[in-house]
């Protein structure tokens, strides 16, 4: 199988995917509870919700006319799911509920601080755990490594947010309460959105340095750990002890042949852990008020705002869908194998 | 296990019973693993005992002391402690009778009061107990009062009314003075001296929602909680009442609506401290506006029950609302242990069955659809989707763990499918089907055995993934509010302020809790690790 024909498959796979989860959550958000609820399309908390908003009388003739122009009031499935592809595929997102704004206009201007954030605490980790891990594999059975393998080991199992709130209860709030002095700040005055000047794109960093800090810790383990088996376990096979006895040293054997074996299945790793990985920066961005699109999207969960749900959920599933891709194309270049057609 | 299996060539070599045996002895030996065993035991046991350990309820939302309570083991001697009392007995240390009023007391066990007559009349009652109060002042109390005012039969209603008051005798003694300062908007500047040691808790007239006069008419059965520090009673008080011009009035009770009444002006170390009934009696023919002839009142004093809110509770102290933490840890620790398990072992078995018909349906049409599946699942945001499942059905703790074990067999089914389709291959798998053996027999007597020390070590490792997952669902606040679980702990302890108030007996025991649970069931995991994935032996 050649490159291309596989990267296109892949790229088939993926998209199929990517709608299946899309419809999935047209499922579960918009059928579910109608059907919780015994068929009953007055229990549809979207309906309930724009009829909260339509209470106030400014807003009651938009509201019907909301209804109407996106066919709240049609059967479900297959008028509302057909309306619903299409807004997705087009990027249509409506006007949100709550806020009476553009969907797209409100996930553009917080989009940025979650990227950033997002980006950074994905990549970091990884780099770390590249080079810890090498370090670690390299002295194995010495007690450096085996101290960075139990610290990256108890680092693994922690949660984020668990950390998070361990750094700003022991790094923000202890010093402010014993010596009055403010190391990280507290998670109360979020950065507002839109940077204007150099003070605040400072404060931006200064508030995003407890959370980044606290992604570090969390998720460079996973890497290091993961890092250091892949690469204990090549130089336990036969290519490797072949190559050291045959007087290649061990920089070299690990450079020119250890390491290009462990790339792929560390690209795919990757691969299927940024899922997770956006999940925590999720719990992140509501404990810190960080102004993502996580948080945006939290306030629309509890009013049950669907067109900003909608939006979050496509451009969850479309990030983790396109860093998978990238991923894959990323494993064709690093692995002959697929490269070669072999 | 059956005997025709037993001569399989395979690299866990099994042999019959003793193959259990050996990697039970192997497992033993590790010291990872006992010490594994060790920290869950450290966090299971208390919280097994939890009932006998714990006296309160963990839903029940009990207020036992003081919010922010500091553990008692930690807190100096002078830290204000629980001080429950009991006034019962009252004697009469002050009578004042105008006109034929007629004051008969009955003072042992319940005291009684009965005034009949036309006149005037005031009668002052002084508990005979008092508290010695032996530590710094302290923040909260709270006092109960019952009593119950009637008419005997036969006569007019009487007016009357019924005050009950704190008093600080040593502090009163002492004629201290706490100053209340308030400039007006004028720039005069006003002082209001407050005499410390007496305040008044009850006052049955200003219960009332227009109290046209100083008195009270109709029978009252009066059971009330006094809260200290209490703004509204603050300003009800005599002296601020007293207070003529509006203006002043209005600006000395905005200052003095904010101190606390028990701290500043009752509590002191070493003094004691008593109750004070003031009941008074009102019933004139002649009086066109507040009928009465022939009147009379008993009034019964039931209870006055003061508690002092401890400042140091326990064993580990209270939070925000002054329930007790130390019940919360311990049935956490249960909640967390049971469901970590539970969930990941259902989760574990689900992938089991998955991966496992996959596996051996290797490249049909029904391992492309579990395949694609999987990375259906993948692709699903775990936290959103469970915020919203928990929306549509309610936030309830089984819809909750439902979903995570639905949401969590994905990675688990993915690896099982890979190492079935090795084991496919091998000649016992071949041996077992020309033997005429079903499918789904191979799957479950042959294959499902060689999978389960990975099946073990992949429950022990993931069951604090779920414990997590849940944790992380209640500190977003989407979690079920009435499950006793660490998550709600530390929702609560991080929205409620404990960070804030340094409240570290609080927030801390439940992440500690989790930090250790996991690291305990990863201990025990590195020790299956090694059995259970030979490749990775060092």
């Amino acid at each position: 199988m050649g490159a291309g024909r596989f990267i296109a498959k892949t790229g088939v796979r993926l998209l199929a995917t990517y709608f299946a989860v899309i419809i999935l959550y047209f499922i579960v958000v918009r059928v579910l509870p109608v059907l919780a609820a015994g068929g009953d399309m007055h229990a549809d908390p979207l309906l309930a919700a724009l009829r909260r908003t339509g209470e106030d009388p400014r807003f009651t003739f938009w509201i019907d006319e909301a209804i109407r122009t996106y066919g709240l009031d049609r059967p479900l499935i297959p008028d509302q799911l057909f309306r619903y592809l299409r807004s997705v595929v087009m990027f249509q997102f409506g006007v949100s509920v709550y806020t009476q704004q553009p969907v797209l206009n409100e996930i553009a201007v917080r989009l940025p601080y979650t990227l950033s954030f997002y980006t950074i605490s994905t990549i970091l980790p990884i780099v770390i755990g590249y080079y810890l891990g090498i370090i670690s594999a390299k002295h194995r059975g010495k007690t450096l490594d085996s101290v960075i393998v139990q610290t990256s080991v108890v680092s693994r199992i922690l949660p984020g947010w668990l950390v998070l709130l361990l750094i700003y209860y022991g790094l923000a709030y202890l010093p402010r309460i014993y010596w009055n002095l403010q190391i990280f700040p507290l998670p109360v005055r979020a950065p507002e959105i839109g940077i204007r000047d150099w003070e605040q794109f400072r404060y931006l960093l200064w508030y995003m340095s407890p959370m980044l800090l606290a992604a570090l810790i969390a998720w460079s383990g996973g890497w290091i750990y993961y890092i250091r088996q892949l690469v204990v376990s090549e130089m336990g096979q036969d290519y490797y002890v072949t190559a050291v006895a045959k007087g290649l040293d061990e920089k070299t054997a690990l450079s020119r042949h250890v390491i290009p074996n462990v790339r792929p299945p560390l690209v795919m790793s990757l691969a299927y852990t940024i899922p997770d990985i956006f999940g925590g920066s999720i719990i992140f961005e509501i404990i810190c008020n960080w102004p993502g699109i996580a948080s945006f999207s939290y306030v629309a969960l509890q009013t049950w705002d669907f067109p900003v749900m909608s939006a979050f959920f496509t451009i969850s599933a479309l990030l983790n869908v396109v860093s998978l891709f990238v991923a894959e194309i990323i494993l064709v270049l690093v692995d002959p194998r697929i490269r070669t057609g072999g | 296990m059956s005997k025709r299996i037993s001569s399989k060539p395979t690299q866990l070599t099994a042999r019959g019973s003793s193959y259990s045996e050996t990697l039970l002895r192997l497992v033993l030996k590790k010291k990872s693993f006992l010490g594994g065993v060790a920290l869950i035991a450290i966090l299971a046991v208390p919280g097994i005992f939890a009932s006998a350990l714990t006296p309160y309820s963990p839903l029940s939302r009990e207020v036992v002391a003081a919010d922010f309570a500091i553990p008692e083991w930690a807190a100096p001697p002078d830290v204000p402690r629980n001080i429950v009392k009991s006034f019962n007995v009252f004697s009469i240390l002050d009578k004042k009778v105008s006109g034929d009023v007629v004051i008969a007391a009955s003072t042992n066990e319940v005291t009684k009061i009965e005034i009949r007559g036309e006149g005037k009349a005031s009668v002052l009652l002084m508990s005979n107990d008092y508290v010695y109060y032996p530590y710094r002042p302290a923040r909260q109390a709270q006092i109960d009062i019952i009593f119950n005012a009637t008419y005997p039969p036969g006569v007019g209603e009487a007016w009357y009314n019924v005050e009950v008051i704190l008093l600080n005798e040593d502090l009163l003694a002492r004629g201290d003075k706490y100053v209340v300062k308030s400039t007006l908007a004028s720039g005069r500047e006003y002082v209001l001296e407050v005499p410390k040691g007496i305040y008044s808790l009850y006052d049955l007239v200003t219960t009332k929602v227009a109290a046209l006069y100083p008195y009270h008419r109709g029978p009252v059965t009066c059971r009330t909680l006094v809260t200290l520090p209490n703004l509204v009673r603050n300003i009800q008080q005599k002296y601020i009442t007293e207070i003529s011009d509006p203006w002043v009035k209005d600006a000395i009770s905005q200052e003095f609506s904010m101190v606390n009444a028990l701290r500043d002006l009752i509590l002191e170390k070493d003094t004691k401290i008593r109750v004070l009934i003031n009941i008074t009696y009102y019933c004139n023919p002649n009086d066109f506006l507040m009928q009465c002839s022939k009147g009379a009142l008993e009034v019964r004093l039931d209870q006055v029950k003061l508690w002092i809110k401890g400042e140091a509770f326990g064993v580990l102290g209270t939070n925000a609302a002054g329930n007790d933490v130390w019940t919360q840890y311990l049935y956490g620790s249960r909640s967390a242990i049971a469901v970590g398990i539970t969930v990941a072992t259902l989760a574990n078995l689900i992938s089991l069955v998955v991966g496992l018909i996959a596996g051996y349906r290797a490249d049909t049409s029904l391992d492309h659809a579990i395949t694609f599946l999987v990375d259906v699942m993948n692709f699903i945001p775990t936290i959103p989707l469970i915020i919203v499942v928990g929306l549509t059905f309610g936030r309830n703790l089984w819809t909750i763990y439902t979903v995570i074990v639905l949401l969590s067999w994905q990675g688990g089914a993915r690896i099982i499918r890979q190492w079935t389709m090795t084991l496919r291959a091998s000649t016992f798998v071949e041996a077992a089907r020309a033997l005429g053996a079903s499918e789904w027999r191979i799957m479950m007597k042959h294959l499902a055995p060689q999978l389960l020390p990975f099946l073990v070590y992949r429950i022990v490792t993931r069951a604090p993934a779920a414990v997590y997952l849940e944790a992380s669902i209640q500190l977003l606040g989407f979690g079920d509010p009435e499950a006793p679980t660490w998550g709600r702990m530390i929702n609560e302890a991080y929205y409620r302020g404990a960070l804030l108030h340094n409240a570290w007996w609080w927030i801390l025991p439940p992440m500690l809790g989790l930090i250790l649970f996991g690291i305990g069931f990863v201990m025990i995991g590195m020790a299956l690790d090694e059995i259970a994935n030979p490749r990775l032996k060092r």
